[in-house]
Order: structure tokens, then C-alpha cells, then sequence
């Protein structure tokens, strides 16, 4: 804890120098002197195996604007299915979201052409991964422990949950996601969980004071890794969750396959969010995009799910001194 | 086939016994300092040769008479007659004047049109020191910065980027020991102290093999060695520092010293105020706090004979930043707080030249080096009955190298003049080691994390020869080899080196060159500010050695005896360069460094002019440089900007220099410097967008994402800038003072320092916003010289 002191410290003494010296600097506002350039069509789509896909399309807008971003709702769309021409319906369902009667299967080659007035075409392609082979579950549910507590933590359990991972010989990458669906109300939203794994989450990864490119899932909600270390191999990964004993009952572990582009979009994106501001001091980031006269991406994932309750373990109770 | 084996031995012999070697040192006939570049000329046979590092020539003749000419810039040129027998001394002494232009520029022209070398450039050490500066502390980086070719990184930084290098790919040779951060105060000033320097040369490209270790420039700087006859010295105060230098003999004419020494001394004016603060807000508390660098050369000279010298070399210098808080109590005892943050560097070495034999000359060197940069925290609480809490931290980072190294001269015909040698650097790297020590009663620690200890150990030999084929033709033919091992690992690099000059009358040559160079060394460092953050590294098993192959070619002419006009283009191929990924932010930490690089190559193209003027009421230079740097990183698992060229950060089409003196008489002199250069570039992200971040479930992130089309594709405002310096001399009884007036920045231009969007909440608009350092910077200094 000490090590770590000092060694904020020692950045926190840097930073004091950097910023003395811009303060001690004068600043202006300046013309930029560059192309003012025009907008770009945004194309981002989340396509996932076995469900419909939609797709949302937006203008970008100029840096030092600052009015809205535009949603497109005027554009048409083809579609080919592994290769061949698709007859699929697009219906806007406004803010620039439109949704298909396509429904996608792991395996599928989809490239999709978005027509806009105006602007003309962006198109894009992905394939669906297969869903990644798990085996070998266990799940174990640490009680809170009120010995001595004032009873804050009380309901708060630990649940873990390990599972084998098996990675197919080639290039995969992956990501890690906890959703929690209220089964009354059917809202969901993801869940903050730690994943313990050295291996594909190394410790220094995570070390600068305003991270870098490749502290994968700092958030605590999404995990992304690439089956670089571990190629080829079962790798047995293991995630824990603090939770009320009433969500357990709503929680998923999901283990996705995510395509090159899907890993590369999320990492380079979360990375730029945690270099902005202060971290002018980093350097900046490109975006990776996967859209072709535009930018975005579209969006490939095969989730596996893992409930995070089974029948087989049941919650203990709390621990008493 | 044995005759004519025979025959061509007889006459090789023949022509061997018929030489004469005239050898010897020229020297100041005044002060005794040996004159580095001083030509030596047989206008019979019209052969030449320059003096070395050490003041010291060779020069091997034909015939039974000779009339050789010395001359060198500022000193009166002299004829001697010779009648060669044998081997043969010749000592000369030569006198200073500055009003003999005609005899002076021979000196000049052999040098810049016959030589030959490309890419090279010797900056006058007078034209150093009048360069006017920022708070008027004459800088030799600084002047280096404004030649052709070369580049300085942004304001305030002392980095130097040549024909488009990186930072780290300079050699500083300081009496030809490396030293590592030449910076003062974060970059602001360099660490060479211009009043104990006597030569400056700068290598560009077309490197002899006598260089190596690194793939941009050679900063090649001798001191002084010390006047052998009387004793001389000078103080200097200015606004923010002052300097003292004092040279004289320690035996006449047998051994000598020269020592110099500056101080800054804002922090020891800020303690009152700092004191007075304390004070007005109350309380116990003692605060000292503040910012000082500091740096001294010694150097002492013996010569034993006149074949035999040894010199003593000695740097120190030091960046030091600090605050202490120390709190009294009656009641509860006392609190201290100490925090220091020190850089610098330690540079000594050992040399001894001897003469072996006329024609062949020998230099021993030992030297050490070392570069640390050390933060330490330390806590103590003191109760009234004892210590209570004791909390010390360190953290240090460095390198040191102990240097083993033998170099020969050996001019064996009068058409050769061959070097040779072979070295042996032990590095001992400290990338990053952090301690922590604890005692505070029953709880107490003391660990130490952190690579402490990386070894690497270098060798390299060379062979090269200066080969005046005919009149016309000359090449300068090397070899370089070096051996790098780390980590169980050995990298060899073999560094073929060629030039050429091709003389096309008494005034015009054209001369080409080429050299490949491999460097072992990286500097992991933030390039956009000036903070003590250097970390050095070396290659490992997985960073591959850097390197480069340059080609250049130029035209040099000598106008009417006293302007020297070059034009030269280059070409240049690097390999293996470094670059931060994107989003690796670069505080200094060198932990898992490897990870936050990615490998690539590089070229940079262009053209120098240059045209220079170094006698005369009027002296100084004005350069232009037209240049493109581009970076690719490709590699598979390196890749960065989508696998497409960008610009490099200080890729700049346009750079001017200007730089003027003129003595109106012996006690005034005026000088003014213009710098002209096209913007630094810089990544903007030009097009905001949504990137719909969201998650099946239906979370979105809100937030806006900003796309960068490609690496450094905006242009920064152009920089430029005019300083004047006015300088007021007066002999006084026992010696000359000066009063110098400068003024930087002179027409208060705002130039930019670094680039971000600012928001104005008022008027919901956006602008881009620039960070300027130095508005235009008045300071005086005063120089008394005995």
C-alpha cells in the first residue's frame, strides 16, 4: 500500500509540474487552420447469432461544433447473406435506429450497404462467430460474514463462479459480461464483477495513472481478451460477484465470442475515454472502425450464457459469530 | 609472375623509403590550447592534413623540400620551409587575429571544400557564446538547433531532432565520454557550459566509424585545456544564474587546469518570500522549497613531453527540486516533511595520447559515465519522549557505463590517414527501483521492488582511412562493428561507412556519403512536455536493435575567401524505431515498457542550405532546411494508424535560421537570431461522433467519441521568433568586462506549445486553444573577464 503512495505520489509530483507549467503559460483561442471536414455516416449495428438485426445510423459532426448529433432516418438498405442478395425489411423506428427481419446464426457472413441521401453508401461486413465451448462450471456462494459488522454488508453475498474455457486453434477473441434481467419487469442491464486471472488480465496492465490501451475492462463490465496467451488450450477462468441474494436468481455470466473488429472498436474506444482530459498527456487514440465510407462498426458476438444460480447450489445462509 | 611480384615490392619499397613524415601539435601561441581542425598545407607537393581532437597532425611528404602552411580560423596563418629528412617535429605556435581575413580563410576553405566529410558542420565556439538566449545563458544546444538539418522539439525542450531522429538518437560526446540527459531545468537550458567549451563539432549523417551507438548525429565537444602560461578567468552574473570559470597552469607550460561552474540561484532568493508567506499565514511551520541546477567541468592537463600527454576530465552536473516542511509543537513534538527530486549527470575520464612513432599515434581512454534520476519522500513525527513514525521512499532510476577504449591515428603514406580502434562499454542500467522503508513502532517495513539491475556489455572496433586517391578524387573508407549482449542475448552489427569527395576547383567540391548505423539504447520519455522523466533502456530479446542507412550528397563552394555556401540532400531509412502505442501514457514508468511500444520504420528526405560566414565584423549563418519525416508500423502485432504512413511528430516541411553578428568595434557587438519553422504535428480527432456503446441489454454509454482520421494530421501555428543580444565591452585595469543585454522573443510572438479544445460554457462554443511558454523575455548579465 505504501509502494503504491509513493509511486501515486511520485506521478501526483509530476503532474503538479506539468500542470505549473501550463498555468504558468499563457493560452489563446485560435483559428483552426485545417479542412473543416464533413460530416461522416456512423453505421454501428450489434449484431448478435439468433436475433434480428438493427442497425443505427447518425451523422458525425464537426469537432468544434456543438450542436446535436444528427440522426439519419431517410436511408435504404441491402443486405447478403453469406453471399447471396437477402430480401430483408428495414423499418425506422426513429433516432436513426432501424430494425430488420433478418435474424442472424452463428456462422453467418452478413455485409450490409446503407444507402443515405445525400452522402451515399456505407456498407460494412462481419461474421457471426460460434459460440464459445464451456465446460467444467462451478459455482460456489460465499455468505457475508456479520461477525463484528454493523450489518452494512449483510445481504451483500460473494458468488464465483469457475469455468473452462475451450479456445479453437486460430485467432478468437472473447469477452466477459455480467446481465442481470429482473424477471418481473424483463429490464437488464450489465453488472459490475471482478475476474481473478493473472494469465489473460495481467496486474501491470493496469498500472499508469490514467490507464492504457490495454487495461481490458477496467470497468468491471465488460472483460475483452484475446486468446493470445492461451491459444489453442482450455483455460479454466474464474469471476466473482458480490450481489443481493434476490439477484442471484437474475443473473447471467454471458462468455461471448466477439469478432477482431468488436474487440478492437470496444478496446481502442475505452481507451480513448480514459486518455481524454487530463490525459492529453497520453497519446491519443484512433478508433478502430469496420465500416467502409463511414465509420462505426458492425457489430458480431455468440454468447454462451451462465446463470450464475443453479438448483445444485443452493444459498447458504449468513455467517454468525 | 614472382618478378612482377618482385618489382611491384621493390617499388612500393622505393617509394616508402623516399617519405618523410613531419609531424607535431599546433597550438595557441598565447594560451597554449591545442587548435582542433588547424590545417596543415606542403604548398610543393600540395598535400594536407587537419590537426585531431588532440591538436596534434601527421602529414607525410614526397621529395627533399616542403613549405608547409598553418593556418586556422582567427589565428595569422604561417609559412614554414622545410628540408625533408627523415622524420621531422614540427611544434607550431600560432598567433590570434581577427583582422588578417585573407591569410585566415585558406585555413577555412580547405576545410569546408576539401575535406572529405558531408554532413558535417563545426559551430564556432565565439558565435556560441553571442548567440543571445533565453534569460541570457548562452546554450551550445540551443545554437546546434539552429544549423540545417537540425531541430529543436518544441519551446523549452532541449531535445534535438536530426534529419527527423528521435530524441534518443543523439551521441553527446563530451571529450568523448557519452553523457545521456543534457538538459538543465527540464529541457529550458543544456547542460554544456559554452565558457569551458573550445570545439564543437556536429555530425549528421556520413559518419566516420570511429562513431557509433547511435543513428542521427554525433555532438563531438572538447574543453579547454587550460592556458599553460598565465592564469585566466571570468565570472558572469545573470538574472537567473551565475558562472565562474578559472584556467591557468598548475606547472608552466607542463600541466594545466581549467575549472568552471554555474549556479541558478532562484530558489535561494525565493526562501525569504516563501519565509514571509509562512509567516503572514502563522503557525510553527518552517517551509523551504525550490528549484536550483548546478554544473561543473574540470579539467587538468600534463604534458610529460612532446610526444606524451595525459588529460583528466571531470563533469558534474545536477538538477535538483526539493521542498521540506517541518512543523514545531510544545505539546506533541515535531513533524517533518521532505520531499527532493535530483537528475544529473557524473562524466570523468582518463586520457593519455602517445606518440608511438611519427606516423603513428595512440589515445587510451577510461572513462565513466552515469545518469540517475532519483525522487526521495521521507515522514518523520516526533513525539516529545522519542520517534514515533519514520516513513522514507525512494525511487531511482539511472545508468552507468565504465569505458575501456584505444584508438589509433596511423598515416602511413602521404595519401593515407588511417584510424583505428576497438572499445569495451560495461552498462549497468536502473530502469526503475522504488524502496520503501517504514518504522512506526509496532509496524515496520523496509522492501525494495522494482528491476534494479540490468547489465549489457558492449564491444566495437573500427577501422577507417581517409584516402586521397588523386587531386580530384578523395574517399573516406570505414568499417564499424559493434557487439551488443543483454539478457543472454547477442546482437552483432557489422556498419559499412563511405564518403567521397570529388574536387572540382580550389573552391567548389561535391561530396557524398553513406553510413548504417545500429543503436542499442532506447529513451523512454515524454516527448510533448519537459519533465525528468528519461528512463533509459536497452534492447532486449524482444525490442530488436534501431537502425538506419543515410545517403547524402552536397555541393560546397567557397565565396571570394569569406563565405562558405553548401547544399546538401539526404535520404535516410530507419528501422526498428520506437513509438508509443496509442493510448500508452508515458509517466515514466518502465515497467512492462515493452508492452506500451510497438516497433517501425521510418524514412526522412531533404535538403539543406547553409551559408556561413565565421571572420569578418560581420559573422554568422543562415540555413535553410526542406524535409519530410514519415513513420510506418506495420509489423504484424505492431501496428499503429491502421498500417498507414504518418507524418512523424516533428515532421516539418520549412525550417530558417538566421543568425547574425556584427562587431561594430572591440567594445560593441550586436546579435541577433531569427528562427523560422513549419508547425509541429499533432493528432486532432476532426469529427465527433456517437459510437452507439452500448450493450445488448440496452445500457448505453453515454459519451462521445472522437475520430482521428490518422497520427499527427493537424499542423500546429508555425514558430518563429527574433532574440537580440547586445553586448558592451570594457577593458578595465586587470581585465575586460562585459555588459550583455538580450532579449528574447523580441517581438512578443506566441508561439505554440501545445494544442487542446477548450469549452466555453457561456457561450456554448467550442475553440481550439493554444498553450504558449516565453513572451518576450528581457535579461541582463554581467561578465567580468582577467
Amino acid at each position: 500500500m505504501n509502494t503504491q503512495l509513493f509511486s501515486h505520489s511520485r506521478r501526483v509530483l509530476l503532474l503538479t509540474l506539468a500542470a505549473s507549467l501550463a498555468m504558468a503559460a499563457c493560452t489563446k483561442e485560435i483559428e483552426f487552420e485545417g479542412e473543416i471536414t464533413d460530416p461522416l455516416v456512423v453505421l454501428t449495428s450489434h449484431s448478435e447469432a439468433d436475433s434480428i438485426l438493427s442497425v443505427r445510423l447518425t451523422y458525425s459532426r464537426f469537432f468544434l461544433r456543438t450542436d446535436s448529433i444528427r440522426s439519419i432516418n431517410n436511408a435504404t438498405f441491402t443486405t447478403e447473406l453469406n453471399g447471396s442478395l437477402t430480401n430483408t425489411a428495414f423499418q425506422s423506428t426513429g433516432w436513426g435506429v432501424y430494425r430488420s427481419n433478418l435474424t442472424l446464426r452463428c456462422g453467418d457472413t452478413l455485409t450490409l450497404h446503407a444507402n443515405v441521401p445525400g452522402y451515399g453508401e456505407v456498407s460494412a461486413g462481419c461474421r457471426i462467430p460460434q459460440r464459445p465451448v464451456v465446460s467444467d462450471i462451478h459455482r460456489e456462494i460465499i455468505p457475508p460474514d456479520t461477525s463484528g459488522d454493523d450489518g452494512y454488508y449483510y445481504y451483500w453475498y460473494e458468488t464465483s463462479i469457475s469455468f473452462r474455457l475451450h479456445d479453437p486453434v486460430g485467432e478468437n477473441y472473447y469477452m466477459l459480461r455480467t446481465i442481470w434481467k429482473d424477471s418481473i419487469t424483463g429490464e437488464q442491464r450489465e453488472y459490475y464483477f471482478t475476474v481473478n486471472d493473472d494469465l489473460l488480465f495481467p496486474e501491470s496492465s493496469t498500472e499508469d495513472l490514467f490507464g492504457d490501451l490495454t487495461s481490458n475492462g477496467s470497468d468491471g463490465r465488460e472483460y475483452l481478451f484475446t486468446d493470445e496467451m492461451i491459444e489453442g488450450q482450455d483455460h479454466t477462468i474464474k469471476i466473482s460477484i458480490d450481489h443481493d441474494t434476490n439477484e442471484l436468481k437474475d443473473l447471467t455470466l454471458e462468455v461471448c465470442s466477439i469478432s477482431r473488429d468488436t474487440y478492437l472498436y470496444h478496446t481502442t474506444l475505452q481507451a480513448q475515454q480514459n486518455t481524454s482530459g487530463i490525459g492529453t498527456f497520453s497519446e491519443p487514440v484512433r478508433i478502430h472502425c469496420n465500416v467502409t465510407g463511414g465509420i462505426g462498426l458492425l457489430d458480431a458476438i455468440a454468447v454462451t450464457p451462465i446463470p450464475y444460480s443453479s438448483s445444485s447450489t443452493p444459498t447458504p445462509a449468513p455467517r454468525k459469530r | 609472375m614472382k618478378k612482377t611480384l618482385l618489382l611491384l615490392l621493390l617499388s612500393l619499397s622505393a617509394s616508402v623509403w623516399a617519405q618523410h613524415t613531419v609531424s607535431g601539435t599546433i597550438v595557441d601561441e598565447h594560451t597554449g590550447e591545442t587548435l582542433i581542425g588547424a590545417t596543415v598545407w606542403d604548398t610543393v607537393s600540395r598535400k594536407g592534413a587537419a590537426t585531431n581532437q588532440h591538436g596534434r597532425y601527421t602529414l607525410t611528404l614526397k621529395g627533399d623540400h616542403a613549405v608547409l602552411r598553418v593556418s586556422f580560423v582567427g589565428y595569422e596563418t604561417q609559412y614554414h620551409p622545410l628540408q625533408l629528412t627523415g622524420s621531422q617535429r614540427l611544434d607550431v605556435k600560432l598567433h590570434g587575429s581577427l583582422t588578417l581575413q585573407e591569410v585566415v580563410v585558406t585555413g577555412e576553405r580547405v576545410q569546408h571544400v576539401e575535406s572529405s566529410q558531408p554532413s558535417m558542420v563545426e559551430i564556432p565556439v565565439e558565435q556560441v557564446r553571442n548567440v543571445p538566449v533565453l534569460f541570457g545563458e548562452t546554450d551550445v544546444i540551443k545554437v546546434v538547433q539552429l544549423m540545417p538539418g537540425v531541430q529543436n522539439g518544441s519551446e523549452g525542450t532541449s531535445g534535438m531532432y536530426v534529419r527527423g531522429g528521435g530524441p534518443d538518437e543523439n551521441l553527446f560526446l563530451l571529450d568523448g565520454v557519452p553523457m545521456y540527459n543534457v538538459n538543465h531545468m527540464g529541457g529550458f537550458f543544456s547542460a554544456f557550459n559554452s565558457d569551458a567549451v573550445k570545439n564543437i563539432n556536429l555530425y549528421k549523417g556520413s559518419f566516420p566509424a570511429r562513431f557509433g551507438s547511435r543513428l542521427s548525429s554525433v555532438l563531438d565537444i572538447t574543453t579547454n585545456n587550460g592556458n599553460d602560461k598565465e592564469y585566466h578567468g571570468g565570472v558572469t552574473i545573470g538574472l537567473i544564474s551565475a558562472k565562474l570559470n578559472v584556467e591557468g597552469p598548475i606547472i608552466k607550460e607542463r600541466t594545466t587546469f581549467s575549472l568552471s561552474a554555474r549556479r541558478t540561484y532562484g530558489d535561494l532568493l525565493l526562501q525569504p518570500v516563501i519565509a514571509a508567506v509562512v509567516a503572514d499565514i502563522g503557525g510553527n511551520q518552517k517551509v523551504n522549497a525550490g528549484y536550483y541546477f548546478y554544473d561543473v567541468n574540470a579539467k587538468v592537463t600534463h604534458k610529460f613531453n612532446e610526444r606524451s600527454r595525459l588529460y583528466a576530465s571531470y563533469y558534474m552536473g545536477d538538477d535538483a527540486l526539493y521542498a521540506r516542511l517541518r512543523t514545531r509543537s510544545y505539546n506533541t513534538g515535531s513533524e517533518s516533511w521532505k520531499l527532493g527530486y535530483y537528475w544529473g549527470n557524473i562524466v570523468g575520464s582518463l586520457r593519455w595520447n602517445y606518440e608511438l612513432t611519427p606516423k603513428l599515434f595512440m589515445n587510451l581512454t577510461g572513462a565513466y559515465t552515469r545518469y540517475r534520476n532519483d525522487l526521495g519522500l521521507t515522514i518523520e513525527e516526533n513525539a516529545i519522549d522519542g520517534l514515533d513514525f519514520a516513513y522514507t521512499s525512494n525511487f531511482n532510476s539511472g545508468i552507468q557505463d565504465a569505458t575501456g577504449r584505444l584508438d589509433f591515428d596511423y598515416a602511413p603514406t602521404p595519401d593515407h590517414n588511417g584510424k583505428f580502434g576497438l572499445g569495451y562499454v560495461f552498462h549497468h542500467f536502473t530502469p526503475e527501483t522504488s524502496s520503501v522503508r517504514l518504522d512506526a513502532g509496532n509496524e515496520s517495513m523496509d522492501t525494495v521492488i522494482g528491476q534494479s539491475n540490468l547489465m549489457a556489455n558492449e564491444v566495437m572496433a573500427y577501422v577507417e582511412d581517409d584516402w586521397r586517391i588523386s587531386d580530384l578524387v578523395k574517399v573516406n573508407l570505414g568499417l564499424n562493428f559493434t557487439g551488443f549482449a543483454v539478457q543472454d542475448k547477442f546482437y552483432p552489427s557489422l556498419q559499412p561507412r563511405v564518403s567521397g569527395r570529388l574536387l572540382f576547383t580550389d573552391r567548389l567540391s561535391a561530396k557524398v556519403g553513406y553510413a548504417y548505423m545500429t543503436q542499442y539504447l532506447h529513451l523512454l520519455s515524454n516527448s510533448s512536455i519537459s519533465l525528468p522523466t528519461d528512463l533509459w533502456v536497452p534492447v532486449t530479446a524482444n525490442i530488436l536493435p534501431m537502425q538506419s542507412q543515410q545517403v547524402a550528397a552536397g555541393l560546397f563552394y567557397n565565396f571570394r575567401d569569406s563565405l562558405n555556401l553548401s547544399v546538401e540532400g539526404y535520404y535516410k531509412y530507419m528501422d526498428n524505431l520506437l513509438e508509443y502505442k496509442d493510448g500508452a501514457s508515458f509517466w515514466g514508468s518502465s515497467a512492462g515498457w515493452e508492452s506500451k511500444v510497438c516497433m517501425g520504420r521510418g524514412w526522412a528526405y531533404g535538403i539543406e542550405f547553409l551559408a556561413q560566414k565565421n571572420i569578418g565584423k560581420l559573422t554568422g549563418w543562415i540555413g535553410y532546411t526542406w524535409s519530410h519525416t514519415d513513420r510506418l508500423f506495420d509489423y504484424p502485432g505492431q501496428e499503429l494508424n491502421e498500417k498507414e504512413v504518418f507524418p512523424a511528430k516533428y515532421d516539418r516541411r520549412h525550417d530558417i535560421s538566421i543568425v547574425l553578428t556584427y562587431k561594430f568595434s572591440e567594445r560593441f557587438d550586436l546579435s541577433a537570431t531569427w528562427v523560422y519553422c513549419t508547425g509541429n504535428a499533432v493528432t486532432l480527432g476532426l469529427q465527433d461522433f456517437d459510437p452507439d456503446f452500448y450493450t445488448p441489454t440496452g445500457d448505453y454509454y453515454s459519451t462521445t467519441a472522437s475520430y482521428i482520421t490518422t497520427r499527427n494530421n493537424y499542423r500546429m501555428p508555425s514558430y518563429h521568433r527574433m532574440d537580440i543580444s547586445f553586448n558592451w565591452h570594457k577593458k578595465l585595469h586587470y581585465g575586460t568586462r562585459t555588459l550583455n543585454l538580450s532579449v528574447y522573443n523580441a517581438y512578443n510572438r506566441q508561439n505554440p506549445y501545445m494544442l487542446y479544445t477548450s469549452y466555453n460554457y457561456t457561450t456554448d462554443e467550442r475553440a481550439l486553444t493554444q498553450i504558449s511558454l516565453f513572451p518576450i523575455i528581457p535579461s541582463i548579465s554581467y561578465t567580468y573577464k582577467f
